[in-house]
């Protein structure tokens, strides 16, 4: 699929050559503690950005989880998002309710019960992943023809292109731009067709852990975005490495006066039905045509259903790994651990097979047409974002992480 | 031979389960609660298969087994994870008829003769996990998650050569839909199919197992539709009588 890039971009320049030998403190960066703890119930570490453990040793995100089975009244919860609904759901055929959506098995649910469920009229947003997957480009359709209106919003490709090298090297993580993606451009579409509600899918920070002050978070505005999507690197960075205003034209945030005079309200849906990602996967392929990855498990993990729509993602997950040492079978396991649909053993063992599986020949091949570094320079970002505390190097001159989970 | 409704217990240990496009743990109900179930109703065959044991690699969990099938008198097909000759005996010893492989064949197509050589080639079942690709078949593994560059056809002529019994072809396509089992796939295999040919994959109406019978499939095996009572045995059973497809009674 990835054939049609036909130009080949502008190697790196100087600027990004010479931040490819700056040393990064990741540490620093991220406030990582310096001694690695798991989680007693899941498997992901304390190497997660902003996650806490309490001192039984359990993660914000367990907790957060045992809380959604135990304390939260779904009932009142769901009572809640009836009452928005009402408030928002409009009867003149316009769109009342904007779901950034993916066309994955997460959103798509969203949209659909938003629709059939709660009578609303959603308008789903995609912002184009760097590089569709025929399985993502499937999904992607498979939405629209399970009933649902979308907008499909694609950025120049040889801006994104090259903001993505830069995001790798200057950042350790290549899905910075197609993160602005999410957080901002809902906000102006939503301001465009004067849609007042955008209802997004999961609070991250909760469900996965993260910043535990904003579990009981109904939403985010502008200001948290950035804080929790950008990795405090806000969109002015781009301007010093040459990127205009038209170029940065469809990432940007609204202007003051174009959220002035549009009133947004923005809601996570995991807020009010309690978030089961397996149990959305049924959901979709049963009510929407979703279809997992065709070519068995994703790189890295073992699971076929989540996040298929982009040849590049194993390279974000594979950053992480490098610099938090946690890679996409954690990810998966985590989550289906706290689902109980796997236990921690069946986790431990899935992450030891798959978690350090780095991405294979074809998408190495693609990531470096598609970002124009060469094969030195991509092996030079690896290495420039490799923990130097959780990695060690062996004789073959291979990598090996010191701790895993157990 | 009469055409066989066989009963497909996909366990995730202790768990029954059952996924869509063999993804999936959703829990479908008690293991030998249906088992039971259906070996009352008139099962032919029931089939065991250890979801995750290959994915784990872990040993298939022989005391689960040995309970869920203590009082059952139908012959039982035991597969997820089986590896080794020790792996057969294991199962065998414990009350199995049959013994299901796929990922381990697949991986070194010779075990198939040996294990033909040990307990007979007729307790021999080979699984095939069938996804269309490029207007073809091709075998995957690991309950769908690894993929082989296997043309299926290809594989079963391999296979058959080192000695199998009977063939379960599992359309990964069509798995847990209930819009029907995959006929061109069927279609595809039948004609070099030497052994029974079991059809499993997609069941959702009583028309689907008739299909399947004029596609070439010797026998059904179904998960979903019976777990979630769509159809019932006698039902099917009722049917294909019709269609003078004889059933055992």
């Amino acid at each position: 699929m990835f054939d049609f890039i036909s130009e080949e971009l502008s190697p790196p320049t100087d600027q990004e050559i010479d931040a490819l030998g700056l040393t990064r403190n990741i540490d620093e960066m991220y406030g990582l503690p310096k001694s690695i703890k798991y989680c007693k119930i899941c498997v992901i570490s304390n190497q997660r950005p902003r996650i806490t453990f309490n001192k039984e040793g359990i993660c914000s995100a367990c907790l957060y989880w045992e809380k959604k089975e135990n304390s939260i009244s779904w009932i009142d919860r769901e009572a809640e998002l009836r009452d928005l609904c009402d408030r928002f759901r409009k009867s003149d055929g316009s769109f009342d309710v904007l779901v950034p959506s993916s066309g994955g098995k997460d959103s798509v649910y969203v949209a659909h019960q938003l629709k059939t469920k709660y009578g609303m009229h959603p308008l789903t947003m995609t912002w184009s992943p760097n590089i569709y997957t025929e399985i993502g480009l499937y999904n992607f359709f498979a939405q629209v023809h399970a009933g649902l209106d979308n907008i499909l919003l694609s950025p120049n490709a040889l801006v994104h292109r090259r903001m993505c090298r830069i995001a790798t090297i200057v950042m350790g993580d290549p899905f910075q731009p197609f993160i602005y993606g999410q957080s901002y451009v809902p906000l102006r579409i939503a301001a465009s067709y004067g849609i007042g509600l955008i209802m997004d899918g999961e609070n991250g920070e909760a469900e996965y852990g993260g910043d535990a002050a904003s579990e009981n978070s109904k939403g985010f505005d502008t200001e948290d975005a950035e804080k929790y999507w950008l990795s405090d690197f806000p969109i002015e960075f781009w301007s010093e490495y040459g990127f205009t205003s038209k170029d940065l034209e469809l990432y940007r945030p609204p202007t003051v006066k174009e959220m002035s005079s549009s009133r947004i309200e923005r809601h996570f849906y995991s807020y009010y039905v309690n978030w089961r990602p397996q149990k959305h996967y049924y959901y979709a392929a049963e009510n929407t045509g979703f279809r997992p990855n065709p070519d068995g498990r994703s790189q890295g993990t073992y699971s076929k259903y989540a996040s298929l729509d982009d040849e590049l993602d194993p390279y974000h997950y594979y950053f992480a790994l490098l610099k938090f040492g946690l890679g996409r079978a954690t990810s998966d396991a985590a989550h289906e651990i706290r689902e109980g649909l796997i236990s921690r053993e069946d986790g431990v063992a899935l992450v030891s097979r798959f978690d350090a599986e780095p991405p294979n020949e074809r998408t190495r091949a693609i990531f470096l047409r598609y970002t124009g570094l060469d094969e030195d320079q991509l092996e030079e970002s690896m290495a420039l974002w490799r923990n130097p505390r959780l990695w060690v190097s062996k004789q073959d001159g291979s990598f090996q992480l010191k701790t895993t989970v157990s | 031979m009469t055409f066989r409704i066989i009963g497909r217990l996909d366990v995730k240990p202790p768990n029954l389960v059952k996924g869509i496009q063999l993804e999936g743990f959703r829990v479908a109900g008690d293991a030998k609660n249906l088992a039971n179930r259906y070996y009352d109703l008139g099962i032919d065959e029931l089939s065991y298969q250890d979801v995750v044991a290959s994915l784990y690699d872990r040993s298939p969990d022989f005391s689960l087994i040995q309970e869920i099938f203590t009082g059952i008198y139908i012959p039982v097909t035991v597969g997820g994870g089986i590896r080794t000759l020790n792996d057969v005996d294991n199962v065998m010893s414990i009350g199995a008829d049959k013994i299901c492989l796929n990922s381990a064949a697949l991986e070194r197509p010779s075990l198939l003769s040996e294990i033909s050589g040990s307990i007979g080639q007729q307790a021999v079942v080979l699984a095939i996990e069938a996804k269309r690709k490029n207007g073809s078949w091709v075998a995957m593994t690991h309950t769908g998650r690894e993929t082989t560059e296997w043309d299926v056809a290809e594989w079963v002529e391999c296979a058959q050569s080192y000695g199998v019994g009977e063939i379960v072809l599992t359309s990964v396509d069509n798995d847990g839909s209930q819009k029907g089992f995959d006929l061109d796939l069927i279609n595809y295999v039948s004609p070099g199919c030497e052994v029974p040919l079991i059809a499993h994959g997609g069941a959702g109406s009583l028309q689907d197992i008739a299909d399947a019978a004029s596609a070439g499939a010797d026998a059904v095996m179904m998960a979903s539709v019976l777990h979630y009572s769509k159809l019932s045995i006698s039902e099917i059973k009722l049917f294909l009588g019709g269609l003078k497809i004889e059933t055992r009674i």
